[in-house]
C-alpha cells in the first residue's frame, strides 16, 4: 500500500521523527489553523508535484483560497489530487536524502546522500559518488560502524540525537513491514533533522500483522474519495493490453511465453490473464469474464494450460459454464495438458470448442482467427 | 547424479499434515523420494502416507535424521518454520510458500545463508531429478531422465520446456524451478554453476524472464567460468513496461529488467539464445550432436 505524504508523516510523528507542523485542509473554504506564510501541498500518489504546480506558498487568505481551489481540482501525471496538506514553512540550512528500502534490492538497504531535494535516480546517474548504500542486517539493523560512515557522508554529527533518529526510522521500516521509507528532503534546521517529505510503502503481504493500521488508513482514504484498489479475492492477475487476442494462462512464465509466441506469429494480445496456479473452475469462469467483458475489439481467445496439478476437467468446466451463461461468437482456442486432460478434452468437445495439446498449434489458430476477424 | 538432491537425500516435509503437504508427500513418494519424516507442531505421533510426524524439526532430526527439507507451511508461519529447519541442521530447504511478507523473506534468507543452509525459493516448484526423485511439485509425467540441466524461475515454464524436450527424446539430469521472485535464495547463477560441475549434465538450459538482474548475473558467471554449452529462452520479451505479469519479480522498471538487457548479456557470454520451445529443442539437439 502506497501512503500519501500526510499518512507517512503521521507514522513519522507517532514514531517521534520531527516533521513540520501541518494539518489537512478539507476545502478552500476552511482556513487551516496555521500562521501565514504556510505551504499547500497536493496529496496525490505521484512525485513531481512541485513542477506541476501542486505545491504553493500562501502569504495570506486570498492566496489560500485561490491555490486551494486550483490544487484540489488538479490531476498530476494522471493521478487526481485527493487532499490538501497545509504545512508550516521551514527554512533548512541543508537538504539531505535518506531512505530504507526493500524494493528492487536483495536485502534491506539504507540509501543516503547529502544532495537532498533532487530525485535520487538523478543523483545516482549524475553524482554516483554522492550516494551511500548500506545493506542492513534484518536482525541487527544499522550497526554502529555503518552509522558512523553515514554521519560522515551526510556531514552531520554522529551524536545520540542522530542515533535516536535512525533508530526511529528503522523502527517504522521493520515494525510496520514497510517496503520503503523515504525522506526527501530531510532538512537540517538548527542542528535538528526534520522530515520535510514522507514517502512510505507498506507490504500488502504483511497486512495480517497490521490489520488495524490498514483499516484505519482505508477509512481515512475513503473519506477523501480515494479507494485503495482491492483484489477480487482470487489469485488472478489481469492486465489489459491493446491487441485483439484475449490470453488466459495457468502460469506466469507460460503466460509470458504465450504472449511472446502470439506476438512473434504476428498477433497482438488484448489482455493478459494468469490464473495463479492450481485453481478451481470458478476462477477460470472469472478469468473468462475479465477477458470477454473488457474488450470490445476482441477477435479470438487463447487459453494456455499446463498446470501440473491444475485439473483440466475443472478448467474445461469453468470455460463451458461461462459460455453457457454468456454465449459469444468469439472463437476460443484451448491448449490443454495436465491432470484429468482426457476428461477436459471430452467436456470441451461436447461444447464444440477447439482443444489441442500443442502450444504452437493453439497460438497459430488464435492468431489466424484474429486476422480473419478483422 | 542430479544437482542438490539424490536418491540418498533424506527428506523431511514441513507442514506434512496440511492438504497441500499431504498431497505433495504422496506424489514425491511415488516419484521415488526418500521421505523420512514430517513435521507439524501438535501433530506428533501421527503418520501421513506411512511417514512419521514429529512436533518439531529438532525431534525429527534427533529420532530419524534428515539433510533435506521441503516446506509447505502458510505464508505467516514461513519465517519461523525456516529458522526452525535451519537450526535443526538441514543442508537444503525447498520453500514452496508464496506471498511471504517481504521482511520475513529477507530475514529467513539472511539467517539460512549465515548458517549454511541452501534455500530454493520462496514460492518455487522445487527440483526434480527425473527417474530418481523429486523435492518439489513438478509433475513427473512431463520429464524423463537424460543429460539436459534445466533452470527456470517459473514452475509452469519448466514443465512446458521439460515436456517439449521429453517429447523430442531429450531427457533431463535435473529441472529446477526457483520461484517468481523478486528475491531468491538459490539463484540462476548458482544453478548454472551446479550444472557446470555436474558430470551427468551435458547442456544447460536457462529459462529466464523479464525483471530484476539475475539473468545478467548468471551471464557474467557463464562468460568467465562455463565450459558446457548454455541455451537460453527469455520470456516476456513483448510484455508492457511497468506492469507485473503474475510474478512479483517479472516487471520492467524504467530501463531495468528488460529482455533486451538480458539477451545482450547472455549473448555476450556465448549463450545460444532461442525464442520458442521448438527452437530450444533444435538448438539443444545440435549441441548434443556436436
Amino acid at each position: 500500500m502506497n501512503l500519501f505524504e500526510f499518512e507517512g508523516k503521521q507514522l513519522f510523528r507517532d514514531a517521534g521523527i520531527p516533521v513540520p507542523q501541518s494539518c489537512l485542509a478539507p476545502s478552500s473554504e476552511a482556513l487551516p489553523d496555521l500562521p501565514f506564510p504556510f505551504v499547500l501541498k497536493a496529496q496525490t500518489m505521484t512525485g513531481g508535484r512541485g513542477k506541476a504546480g501542486g505545491i504553493k506558498v500562501c502569504q495570506n487568505e486570498a492566496d489560500f483560497r485561490q491555490y486551494a481551489l486550483a490544487i484540489l481540482g488538479m490531476t498530476i501525471k494522471g493521478h487526481p489530487v485527493h487532499g490538501l496538506l497545509a504545512e508550516e514553512m521551514v527554512s533548512p540550512e541543508r537538504e539531505l536524502y535518506l531512505s530504507i528500502t526493500l524494493q528492487g534490492v536483495k536485502a534491506p538497504t539504507l540509501i543516503a546522500s547529502a544532495m537532498g531535494g533532487m530525485e535520487i535516480e538523478r543523483v545516482a546517474a549524475e553524482h554516483p559518488q554522492e550516494l551511500l548504500r548500506i545493506e542492513l542486517d534484518p536482525f541487527l539493523g544499522l550497526k554502529a560502524y555503518q552509522r558512523r560512515a553515514l554521519a560522515r557522508k551526510l556531514k552531520v554529527a554522529d551524536d545520540a540525537k542522530f542515533a535516536a533518529f535512525l533508530e526511529r526510522l528503522q523502527k517504522i521500516f521493520f515494525e510496520k513491514d514497510a517496503l520503503l521509507v523515504e525522506i526527501n528532503p530531510l532538512g537540517v534546521i538548527g542542528g535538528e533533522l526534520v522530515a520535510m517529505d514522507a514517502k512510505v510503502v507498506l507490504d500488502d503481504h504483511a497486512r495480517f500483522r497490521h490489520e488495524p493500521l490498514f483499516s484505519a488508513l482505508e477509512e481515512t482514504r475513503a473519506s477523501l474519495g480515494y479507494h485503495t484498489p482491492q483484489g477480487d479475492g482470487t489469485t488472478i492477475t489481469y492486465v489489459p493490453l491493446d491487441g485483439e487476442i484475449g490470453l488466459i494462462s495457468d502460469g506466469a512464465g507460460t503466460g509470458m511465453l504465450a504472449l511472446d509466441l502470439v506476438t512473434q506469429a504476428g498477433g497482438r494480445v488484448a489482455s493478459f490473464c494468469e490464473l495463479g496456479g492450481t485453481t478451481p473452475a470458478e476462477v477460470m469462469y472469472k478469468a473468462m469474464e475479465y477477458t470477454c467483458k473488457s474488450q470490445a475489439q476482441l477477435k479470438s481467445i487463447l487459453v494456455v494450460l499446463i498446470g501440473g496439478f491444475n485439473r483440466m476437467d475443472d478448467m474445461a468446466n469453468g470455460i463451458t459454464r461461462y459460455l453457457a451463461d454468456h454465449p459469444t461468437r468469439i472463437p476460443i482456442f484451448t491448449r490443454m495438458c495436465g491432470t484429468m486432460e482426457e476428461e477436459g478434452f471430452r467436456i470441451m468437445d461436447e461444447a464444440g470448442l477447439f482443444t489441442c495439446r500443442g502450444l504452437t498449434e493453439a497460438v497459430e489458430k488464435a492468431v489466424g482467427a484474429a486476422k480473419e476477424g478483422q | 547424479m542430479a544437482i542438490l538432491i539424490s536418491a540418498q537425500s533424506r527428506v523431511m516435509v514441513q507442514g506434512i499434515t496440511g492438504k497441500s503437504g499431504a498431497l505433495q508427500t504422496k506424489m514425491m513418494l511415488d516419484a521415488g523420494t526418500h521421505i523420512v519424516a514430517g513435521v507439524t507442531p501438535g501433530k506428533g505421533g501421527q503418520t501421513v502416507h506411512g511417514i512419521p510426524v514429529f512436533n518439531s524439526a529438532a525431534e525429527a532430526q534427533a529420532e530419524i535424521g534428515f539433510d533435506t527439507a521441503i516446506c509447505f507451511v502458510p505464508a505467516r508461519a514461513a519465517k519461523d518454520s525456516v529458522i526452525e529447519v535451519v537450526d535443526a541442521g538441514a543442508k537444503l530447504l525447498v520453500l514452496t510458500t508464496e506471498e511471504i511478507p517481504t521482511h520475513d523473506v529477507a530475514a529467513l534468507l539472511a539467517y539460512a545463508r549465515a548458517h549454511g543452509t541452501t534455500i530454493v525459493g520462496p514460492g518455487c516448484s522445487g527440483i526434480i531429478a527425473p527417474g530418481v526423485c523429486k523435492v518439489g511439485s513438478h509433475p513427473v509425467r512431463f520429464f524423463r531422465k537424460g543429460s539436459i540441466g534445466v533452470v527456470s524461475k517459473s514452475g509452469a515454464l519448466s514443465y512446458e520446456v521439460g515436456k517439449t524436450l521429453s517429447e523430442a527424446g531429450l531427457g533431463q539430469s535435473s529441472v529446477i524451478g526457483l520461484g517468481g521472485g523478486p528475491v531468491w535464495g538459490f539463484t540462476q547463477r548458482d544453478a548454472v554453476e551446479a550444472y557446470e560441475k555436474d558430470p551427468e549434465t551435458k547442456v544447460i538450459v536457462l529459462l529466464g524472464e523479464i525483471g530484476g538482474n539475475s539473468e545478467e548475473e548468471a551471464a557474467a558467471w557463464i562468460g568467465s567460468h562455463c565450459v558446457k554449452p548454455v541455451v537460453s529462452l527469455i520470456v516476456g520479451r513483448h510484455a508492457p513496461a511497468g506492469r507485473s505479469l503474475g510474478h512479483a519479480g517479472a516487471i520492467i522498471q524504467g530501463s531495468a529488467g528488460t529482455a533486451a538487457s538480458k539477451i545482450e548479456a547472455l549473448t555476450h557470454a556465448g549463450v545460444h539464445m532461442v525464442s520458442s520451445p521448438e527452437e530450444l529443442v533444435q538448438t539443444v539437439r545440435q549441441l548434443l550432436d556436436q
